[in-house]
């Protein structure tokens, strides 16, 4: 095993081809979803990364996993080049990379029963374990998730949105893998419930050595479980650095603003806060603006923002930002 | 006179699988230019609440008890009495917008229409009337958004054009449920911003429903948190954050993850599940997941009292 990160992302993008507005102009259009992102994951960390709907935040993981088509770039795990896999050889690979979704019910199959849904990866890739091997296997994965092991016959639509997320983290690692995926594992979830899970992903972790990749749209739930963070605007970085770091000092105008943003639960400081940090929504992505994405909403935009798109800089050891004017 | 009074709301629906009470005993006051933040997890009867209020319950689903809004009852009330109050002097707005706007339908002529059946306006006073509210929420480029469709604005804008909307008859009570819940963090920090300048420019009074404690914490005058159908504290918005009384309130500001709280330490959660409002146990509904729990608990379901000026709660602890 190489000594190197386990997941080495470099200049990856991911381009959609959409047909041309209008009946007659059938010119296509490119969507960047994801557009010349790079980034490297350690063996048990965890990385968050954060931005608005639509940021191209689970776009990047979807190609990660083999979900999206890759137009250019390269995602090696553990060394070995992933894009230019075909799709016998890259299913192999997803053992060591799974993903769990932020709407646990509806990533159920509501027919199957938690047994089957938990096991069914281990029927794919160990298919000489016997029934009972598999049920215990099950049964050991339910327990560590918190699920009662005789609850295994039972059906999705008899558990909680929490328990449900349970069932689907246990899905994730019954084959053990070396990466966890979450995308938006909390946000549809009970406030109450939603510390459980994010101690729970944690512990795991922990145990295991997992890497972890993180999405959220919200940097206060990222900030706990996080050891780096990276921002996400428009297909593309804007901010990376470790947790301490970020919080203590965020250097984008954008990672600012996110965190203006997210009210805190005492009322002295919310009633002194006055207006929203940023106005207005983000630009159409099917025609981004030059220079800087970002400098349609930035509120310390200038001229150089329109013409030349910002270098990707470190402003202290391992704090990288995309920006003419950081905050410093 | 309160601008709403409501007293022993109890709100029942009959299911494949027996009788559910959703909203038990409910009791409170509400003052004019007052905000009353509700909060609870998702089934503790927070949305019904107020749906039974307006008269909007699903068919398999009654209410009984007393709701009075500027002394006028609104349980029992005919359709046609409550059409006349309903967006005229109190309206509602929704998670989703879409569930209201009508997306066959121009934002003109959906804001018009409410203008011209409540309040006999023409056609033109009333369009002059509708772009001067969504310029109030901050609709840029009012004057010709408003010949749009509703999939024409993004989510964060719809949000608005629905605020708008309700807005139109200047209603003494507005009624937001999850405002800001579906939409990204800076576009629900521009909702709120706008709902606070409607509460001091308006004197409106508004309930605003919702999960998330900061929201709360910024516009709130009063919160009542619920749990299983029941109120379990009612408190001043300050006496809440910094001092809560029960168990369940203070569990949940615990479990909120902060941006200004140290990030290494472990997050308290409150243990177990929401309950199943079929199967409540006896005695308290929170018994199970409190960790103060005695004997009392488990066989006498606590009684809501007052614990000091404006404030009750519902837990035989006690101080906490």
């Amino acid at each position: 095993m190489s000594a190197g990160p386990l997941l080495e992302v470099s200049h990856c993008r991911v381009w959609f081809e959409l047909p041309g507005e209008g009946l007659w102009n059938r010119q296509k259009q490119t969507l960047k979803a994801v557009d010349d992102v790079s980034l490297q994951l350690q063996a048990g960390e965890t990385l968050g990364v954060v931005g608005e709907s639509g940021c191209g935040k689970s776009t990047l993981v979807r190609g990660i996993l083999g979900l999206e088509h890759v137009n250019s770039g390269s995602i090696k795990l553990n060394g070995e080049e992933l894009t230019t896999l075909d799709k016998n050889d890259f299913r192999s690979k997803r053992r060591d990379m799974q993903i769990i979704f932020q709407d646990p019910l509806a990533s159920l199959d509501p027919r199957m029963t938690v047994n089957e849904i938990i096991s069914e990866p281990l029927q794919v890739f160990h298919p000489e374990l016997s029934a009972k091997e598999r049920k215990q296997r099950v049964q050991q994965i339910m327990q560590r998730v918190g699920l009662l092991p005789n609850q295994i016959n039972r059906y999705p639509h008899e558990f909680s949105g929490g328990q449900a997320q349970r069932i689907g983290i246990a899905r994730a690692l019954i084959l053990k893998p070396k990466l966890l995926i979450c995308d938006e594992p909390v946000s549809a979830l009970d406030v109450s419930i939603q510390a459980q899970i994010i101690n729970l992903l944690m512990e795991l972790q922990k145990e295991r050595g997992l890497s972890m990749i993180f999405i959220a749209h919200d940097l206060s739930v990222v900030k706990h479980i996080s050891h780096r963070v990276m921002v996400m605007y428009m297909g593309k970085i804007v901010e990376m650095a470790s947790r301490d770091s970020l919080y203590r000092q965020p250097r984008h105008p954008y990672t600012r603003a996110l965190m203006q943003s997210i009210p805190i639960p005492d009322p002295i400081i919310e009633r002194a806060k006055r207006g929203a940090p940023l106005k207005g929504d983000l630009p159409s992505p099917m025609d981004p603006p030059s220079g800087c994405t970002f400098r349609t909403r930035c509120p310390q935009a200038q001229q150089q923002c329109t013409d030349e798109e910002p270098a990707w800089k470190e402003m202290t050891s391992d704090h990288w930002v995309a920006c003419h004017f950081p905050i410093t | 006179m309160s601008l709403l009074e409501i007293s022993n709301l109890n709100t029942r629906f009959q299911t494949m699988d027996g009788e559910v009470a959703a909203v038990n005993d409910i009791s409170f006051t509400m003052e004019k230019g007052e905000t009353l933040g509700i909060v609870g997890e998702s089934g503790s009867g927070k949305t019904q609440l107020v749906l039974s209020m307006m008269g909007l319950l699903a068919a398999n689903g009654r209410a009984d008890g007393s709701a009075r809004f500027k002394g006028q009852e609104l349980i029992g009330m005919p359709t046609k009495e409550l059409n006349k109050i309903r967006g005229n002097h109190m309206a509602m707005i929704f998670q989703d917008p879409m569930t209201c706007l009508n997306g066959y339908l121009t934002i003109a002529r959906q804001m018009t229409e409410v203008l011209i059946l409540h309040k006999g306006m023409s056609m033109a006073d009333a369009r002059k009337r509708s772009i001067e509210m969504l310029d109030a929420v901050h609709i840029p480029d009012a004057k010709s958004r408003i010949d749009r469709y509703p999939h024409e604005f993004s989510g964060g804008m719809r949000q608005r054009v629905m605020i708008a909307m309700a807005l139109l008859c200047e209603p003494d009570l507005l009624i937001a449920d999850e405002p800001s819940t579906a939409l990204d963090v800076t576009v629900q920090a521009q909702i709120i911003d706008v709902m606070n300048e409607l509460k001091s420019d308006m004197d409106m009074s508004i309930i605003l429903i919702t999960h998330d404690l900061g929201v709360i914490a910024g516009i709130s005058d009063n919160v009542l948190v619920m749990y299983a159908g029941r109120i379990c504290e009612y408190a001043p918005v300050d006496n809440i954050f910094q001092d809560p009384q029960h168990p369940y309130t203070r569990g949940l500001l615990q479990s909120v993850t902060r941006l200004d709280s140290d990030s290494s330490r472990v997050l308290h959660a409150i243990p177990g599940n929401p309950p199943n409002m079929q199967h409540l146990p006896a005695g308290c509904a929170f018994q199970e997941r409190c960790e103060f729990q005695r004997e009392i608990c488990l066989t006498k379901r606590p009684p809501l009292h007052r614990i000091s000026e404006g404030r009750k709660k519902a837990c035989h602890l006690e101080v906490l």
